[in-house]
């Protein structure tokens, strides 16, 4: 490869940086129409001979102190200067960020398009989080921008303003070599070596931090050899000079195909992007395509296109690719091609994926495809969004894996304006390969927001099916194929050559599990070896490996199939050992730096992770991280994936391959071990931010070894290890991330708990510096609704659970205040996130373990009982979400053993009421009602139990005093009572109360304000019934009050969009209500003003069929319906009596 | 679907009218003309039958917006921004949009070529969005199409319109406006008068076969690039001339002996660009030294061995 092709193949690699010099408006004279203007206007004569920046210095600007008009006028002559055909072209790349000395706003112009947006970078403190992001394109101005004012981001305009500014050019500058990574390429054009402010004695730092033929000078000119910095980094090759223009450089590379100019690098058509909807094209407006293409890709009519023909031997190329690639990236060409072998599996999922689809439930179950790594999930997700997507009818959304939190807003504003558009649902294919829980966490968001959604995700093989069939449905990729998937493997085959099938076949003697994986590495690189004979080039290879090294036994059969291509390309050897001097000691251990590298990819990648190139060049010795591009070279192992947002990731070609690799060459946890904490000690905390990518990455890889994964066994012993090493992270680099934080905290009790050879004191000690951690990261957290937080507060909560494991001796003496602690923050937890499983079941194993405890006192123990017997209930009354777990029933089944077992004698009962104590009230009422329904309509014998209880509630109302638990009960059988119902029942409820029933229920309420703490008893569901009675007694007031009290607690949870009742009369009948359309926005939702009420409400256009409302118009007889958002206009024909 | 509130002809009469006003304010700015309405004067659409109406409509006003007023039309687009006139991008839709349906009605389209699918693509989807079918054929279908192109069109020249008035006001910036209109003008040739120098070159050369239209569109891109992107000043006819002579005598493709396939053979690389790259410094070394297959293929080799 020559090194005009090696440059424009890295150049469409990527990254690559540009930096334009202050001479880049200039044409071959040397005129520059915008210094020209300036003179002309500000200087003290006309402009003579070539003019550089300097030029602008001490003017009639800085003597006059007319900078902020002088600066305007700037703007406005460039804004009217013509931009020259050179710099458009050069604004038609997708550059990853563009680096500055000029301070006019010429070629911003350029870089906003349909596609691009321009975001600055004036002052050190600017760090965008995405900044190599190619749709959002940062171009920092070192030395200010004439389109602002502030001192600190304008230009320069005297000598000693020019100088002050060159530190901040320093710093900003400074950037360069980490965006520019060792991988990529540092593009300058439009510099001249006299006269930019950007010296060559300022680019010697830079550049040298860079490896060789990594920086390219473009238009450069025979004076510039005269600089002898400039001589010494061309001579070091540190500088290649290129004498052409960066444009026409440029438009060679487009007209050989090596890069496509003025193309959106994630999309492929400037007409827009257009999504089919029930056969009908709908363009997706720009700010959606914008944000939800930084999550998923849409697929959109282009997608569908008819790829070109090709030759054979591209064709077969092609494929070829296709097989390298399809398991890091969606090639949706391949697709098309029929590259994808069609596994049997498939016909099953796409009949499941179309019952759903047609499926009117707002609440669909999840469809979940499980097996092991290299079945072929990735490929299956992919063909299922193709062929949905050819069906025109479901918009579909392909999220990749990813390492960040998914963004589910992002989603979430994508279905949105797709059901605006008519969408009956939205296929959302998730090749996530996550834990169960994040997809129901993805559907209970999106479900929460009103989203009518389906969807897909992929998971390792899951064992405990049965338990999850209650919310998901489950399809099966097997990794072995079939005899009948076998013979039409070969015909497949047979597409891309008619001999592939038959040396295939040949040469294997077994179809493993790895085969399909193996295929790539099994296919000659092109056709024509095909035709030279397969056989004697695998015999060849494998000639060669053992003339390098004749005491390699290679037993091919301890590999399998992929193995046994492994060995063959030389990337596993028996005896191990890449080729290279050892010189990096990690542990124990000596390696070389081959293996080393290996080492670091490869262990996340058996995992399917990909490391952050940042990280991983950190995570390198110094010496080594130069050259590290070349080390990429030498094996076809290693892959490089770019997301939208510029960020660079290292990984495997296929996780399976890395299993492999690290197996043979890594064989002990200890190894791994070591390249994880090596990982763990160089990540970097510079965002605050969620959308920090180490820190991601580096959760994922806890999650995947940490305790609830299948690695505990392995890696358990090791815990200790994984939080020493985030303690040094915050004590000798002084990174305090809360999500960090949280983790060591979690290692820290999981060490506790699993480690019976430390001594209690020990135990105690590390759990105490665990909590005192969390409470640290507490005060760090702003947001009082941040889901975070309710992590800490459970993670607080579990690790008091875990002092009272490890205390049982010394359990007496504190448990009562270890128990109040562990309730405490499990309320505030639960009040964040409503939804949440974890806290409940904290709470129940803490009880668990509180009530096994010998010698606990009576009265302690009885009311710790009414407690869990009161959280179940509030789950029952209340939350559907955790009511739909298996694991609750299994919960709930053990500590009912564990109540029974204990039960009081009949006299020890008697007692206690006679105590007057509200735990015995509380369990007395609790054992009249005692199997009372959550999900259907109550028996005359169940509503007659309600009233026994209630009756006996109202009569010892003296003694209970302000008990929540007892008022919680009472409120709730009083309205079974009377309703017949549960009080969350089906959607759409009306509630058959007289005036003075309202205002019984609203009095319990304002009881349960001042019952105990607030935070367990006034929850959203209780401030939801607050809104619901005062607006049945006409205290409008209140009623909106009491909504703006949930929005204020509540963030998550599914009930906020369910509409559970409407406003009803005393015969349980809807009131039918008039208004006025008195709002609209853009999305098509808006406010009615509801006359008898004298407020306005929110509706949706959609929902009553009004294609454009107009302002006052009037819309008649329809309901009001109540949900957590609060009260919405719902048209009467939709009412379910 | 639009209101019809006036019908073809009179929005023919009010696009005429605005492009007239335009005129007259670009003339007082630069002495240029806009749209130079001579070149089309006996080329004015009809409407009836609506289908045909359509068609004759959409090459006027291709003739109209890549023809006769291209730079023009380029050269006030560029100002948009500055003046913050059609934020929405309305005129560059419309314009392509009348570059996609002159295709889709003029051209043959593949379906199975990419470009060809879009503007295919794209041109169903603007019918269906003026009459609720992608292929209309009915008359009143082809009536509410045409339309809605002409009130479009209406709109794209009231928006120049707009853009030269605010050019006019500006006071502080109309005279170099005026100069840099004019510089851009001149080294952008209209096709007609490219058309013209061809015809012209051609007869010198003895190639009076040669269709200037054609040979125009062949080769206009390469030339106005090489104009283009010379930084240095220089005079435009000549250097147009020794392009158009240039393109006229070098318009046999000569043929080097050895192939892609050769290329991907010999050096054991796969289909892609790089193929692309070694062909051209192939023909680079043979046009420089003709000689035979395997010779060349060695000196190919030892220059991608060099790796110079």
């Amino acid at each position: 490869m020559n090194d005009e092709v090696k440059l424009f193949e890295k150049v469409k690699k990527g990254p690559v940086i540009l930096f334009l010099g202050q001479a880049y408006l200039k044409n071959a004279d040397g005129f520059d129409p915008f210094l020209d203007s300036i003179v002309r206007k500000y200087g003290d004569g006309a402009p003579e001979g070539e003019l550089s920046y300097d030029a602008i210095l001490d003017t009639q600007i800085a003597k006059s102190n007319i900078v902020e008009s002088a600066l305007g006028w700037m703007q406005n002559r460039c804004d009217r200067l013509d931009i020259p055909p050179w710099i458009k072209v050069i604004g038609d790349f997708s550059w990853n960020s563009v680096f500055t000395s000029s301070i006019d706003p010429v070629f911003s112009r350029v870089i906003r398009n349909e596609w691009r947006e321009f975001h600055g970078v004036y002052k050190e403190d600017d760090r965008p989080d995405d900044y190599r992001n190619r749709v959002r394109l940062h171009c920092t101005f070192l030395y200010g921008y004439v389109n602002r004012s502030d001192d600190r981001e304008r230009p320069p305009l005297t000598k000693i303003e020019k100088l002050k500014r060159k530190q901040v050019s320093t710093l900003l500058l400074n950037r360069l070599p980490e965006l520019v990574t060792p991988i990529g390429i540092l593009i300058v054009e439009g510099y001249n070596v006299v006269s930019d402010w950007v010296s060559m004695d300022d680019w010697l730092p830079i550049i040298e931090k860079l490896d060789k033929m990594q920086t390219h000078f473009f238009n450069v000119k025979d004076h510039f050899y005269q600089n002898e910095l400039f001589s010494y980094l061309v001579n070091s090759n540190k500088i290649i000079p290129h004498e052409e223009n960066l444009s026409d450089f440029l438009l060679k590379g487009d007209e050989l195909g090596f890069f496509k100019l003025g193309s959106r690098p994630y999309s492929h058509d400037e007409r827009g992007t257009y999504v089919a909807i029930n056969s009908k094209s709908y363009q997706v407006p720009k700010d959606v395509f914008t944000t939800v293409t930084q999550t998923a890709i849409i697929l959109d009519e282009n997608i569908f296109i008819e790829p070109k023909k090709l030759s054979e031997d591209n064709l077969y190329f092609e494929f070829r690719n296709f097989l390298s690639e399809c398991s890091n990236r969606m090639m949706w060409e391949g697709y098309l091609r029929g590259f994808n072998f069609r596994r049997d599996y498939e016909v099953n999922l796409k009949t499941e994926v179309d019952k759903l689809l047609k499926n009117t439930k707002l609440d669909n179950k999840i469809l979940l495809l499980h097996g092991q790594t290299g079945s072929g999930k990735t490929i299956a997700l992919g063909a299922l969004a193709v062929k949905i997507g050819k069906e025109k009818r479901f918009p579909v959304l392909f999220i990749e894996r990813r390492y960040e939190n998914l963004p589910y807003e992002h989603i979430d504003a994508f279905c949105d304006w797709a059901e605006e558009m008519g969408a009956d649902k939205t296929l959302i294919i998730w090749d996530g390969m996550r834990n169960w829980e994040s997809y129901r966490n993805l559907r209970s968001y999106l479900v929460s927001r009103g989203r009518k959604v389906i969807i897909v995700g992929s998971s390792y093989k899951i064992k405990d099916i049965e338990n999850l069939k209650h919310s998901f449905e489950f399809a099966e990729s097997t990794p072995q194929l079939s005899t009948v998937e076998l013979s039409r493997f070969f015909g497949f085959l047979d597409n891309f050559d008619k001999n592939l099938s038959e040396i295939i076949e040949k040469n294997m003697s077994t179809y493993d599990h790895n085969f399909l994986v193996a295929l790539y590495r099994l296919l000659p690189s092109t056709r024509k070896m095909i035709r030279q004979g397969m056989i004697e080039e695998l015999s060849y290879t494998e000639s060669i490996l053992r003339e390098k090294n004749p005491t390699l036994e290679v037993n091919l059969t301890n590999f399998g199939s992929l193995g046994k291509e492994l060995i063959k390309a030389g990337i596993i050897k028996k005896d191990d050992k890449f080729v290279g001097d050892k010189g990096i000691n990690l542990g124990s251990e000596v390696l070389s730096e081959m293996e080393y590298l290996t080492g670091l990819i490869m262990i996340p990648g058996r995992f399917g992770l990909r490391v952050p190139f940042e990280l991983l060049i950190r995570s390198l010795e110094k010496k080594y991280s130069q050259n590290v591009a070349s080390l990429f070279e030498k094996f076809d192992l290693f892959r490089f994936s770019e997301d939208v947002k510029g960020n660079i990731f290292v990984h495997a070609r296929h996780s399976l391959e890395a299993r492999l690799i690290v197996q043979s060459k890594f064989g002990s946890t200890k190894s791994e071990m070591e390249f994880i904490k090596r990982l763990i000690s160089k990540v970097k905390d510079e965002y605050s931010d969620r959308s920090n990518i180490e820190i991601e990455f580096i959760l994922d890889l806890l999650r995947y070894i940490g305790p609830n994964s299948e690695e505990k066994p392995k890696f358990g012993t090791y815990y200790n290890e994984i939080y020493m090493e985030f303690e040094k992270l915050r004590k000798e680099r002084a990174i305090h991330n809360p999500r960090l934080m949280l983790q060591e905290a979690y290692f820290m009790r999981e060490y506790v708990i699993s480690n019976d050879c430390i001594s209690v004191y020990e135990k105690n000690e590390i759990l105490a510096n665990a909590r005192k951690l969390l409470n640290e990261s507490l005060k760090m957290i702003s947001n009082n609704k941040s889901i975070l937080k309710s992590y800490i507060l459970i993670e607080i909560a579990s690790n008091l659970g875990a002092s009272l494991h490890n205390n049982p001796d010394d359990a007496n003496s504190n448990y009562r205040n270890l128990y109040i602690d562990i309730k405490d923050n499990l309320n505030i937890a639960q009040r964040i996130d409503p939804d949440s499983y974890h806290a409940f079941d904290v709470l129940c194993w803490t009880t668990e373990k509180l009530l096994q405890t010998p010698d606990i006192d009576e009265s302690f123990r009885i009311e710790t009982e009414a407690n869990i017997i009161f959280a179940f209930e509030k789950v029952e009354a209340e939350n559907f979400e955790i009511l739909q777990k298996q694991k609750f029933a299994v919960r709930k089944d053990k500590i009912g053993h564990l109540l029974d077992n204990k039960e009081m004698e009949q006299e020890a009962f008697d007692a206690l009421i006679k105590q007057n104590s509200k735990a015995g009230i509380y369990l007395r009422a609790k054992r009249i009602v005692h199997d009372l329904p959550f999900d259907q309509e109550l028996t005359d014998r169940q509503i007659d139990d309600c009233k026994r209880a209630v009756e006996y509630l109202q009569e010892s109302e003296k003694i209970y005093g302000l008990d929540g638990r007892c008022f919680y009960l009472l409120l709730r059988l009083f309205w079974m009572k009377n309703t017949g119902k549960p009080i969350f029942f089906k959607e759409k409820q009306t509630v058959s109360f007289t005036k003075s029933n309202w205002e019984y229920v609203l009095s319990l309420i304002d009881r349960l304000y001042y019952a105990g703490d607030k935070s367990e008893f006034v929850t959203a569901p209780l401030i939801y019934l607050k809104g619901l009675a005062s607006f049945h007694l006409g205290l409008y007031n209140d009623c909106f009050a009491a909504f703006k009290e949930i929005s204020d607690i509540l963030a998550f949870g599914n009930r906020r969009v369910i509409k559970s009742h409407l406003a009803s009369n005393e015969n349980g009948e809807p009131i039918k209500y008039n208004g006025t359309v008195s709002r609209i926005f853009e999305d098509g939702k808006g406010e009615l003003y509801v006359d008898n009420i004298r407020r306005t409400i929110s509706f949706s256009s959609r929902e009553f069929h009004l294609q454009n409302p107009l302002l006052n118009e009037t819309i008649n007889d329809f309901h009001i319906a109540f949900n957590f958002l609060g009260l919405k206009a719902d048209p009467a024909r939709k009412v379910i009596k | 679907m639009t209101q019809f509130s006036l019908v073809p002809s009179a929005l023919m009469y009010e696009f005429e009218q605005e492009i007239k006003k335009i005129n007259h304010i670009s003339i007082d700015i630069s002495s240029i003309e806009v749209f130079d309405m001579k070149e089309v004067s006996n080329f004015k659409p009809k409407f009836n039958p609506p289908e045909l109406g359509l068609i004759y409509l959409i090459s006027y006003l291709y003739i109209l917006y890549y023809e006769i007023a291209n730079v023009n039309i380029k050269y006030l687009i560029g100002k948009f921004d500055a003046y913050n006139v059609d934020p929405d991008n309305t005129c560059n839709t419309h314009r392509k949009l009348v570059h996609d349906l002159r295709t889709y009605f003029n051209h043959s389209i593949l379906f199975n070529k990419e470009g060809d699918s879009k503007i295919l693509l794209g041109c169903h989807r603007w019918f269906y969005s003026c009459c609720q079918t992608a292929v209309p054929d009915k008359d009143e279908e082809w009536k509410i199409c045409l339309t809605i192109l002409l009130e479009k069109a209406v709109c794209f020249v009231k928006i120049l319109l707009e853009c030269v008035k605010s050019i006019e006001r500006d006071s502080s910036f109309r005279e170099e406006i005026g100069k840099e209109w004019q510089f851009f003008r001149n080294k952008n040739y209209s096709p007609y008068k490219l058309d013209q120098m061809i015809e012209l070159i051609a007869n010198d050369m003895g190639r009076e076969y040669i269709d200037p239209s054609k040979f125009r569109k062949k080769y206009y891109d390469r030339w106005k690039r090489e104009l283009d992107f010379r930084r240095d000043i220089f005079d435009y006819d000549i250097e147009m001339r020794k392009l158009i002579e240039a393109s006229i005598v070098n318009e046999i493709i000569p043929t080097i002996p050895i192939t892609g396939d050769d290329i991907m053979e010999y050096f054991a690389i796969g289909p892609g660009s790089e193929v692309g790259a070694v062909y051209r410094k192939a023909q680079e070394i043979y046009f420089k030294e003709p000689c035979k297959k395997d010779e060349l293929l060695q000196k190919l080799k030892t220059y991608m061995e060099g790796d110079h």
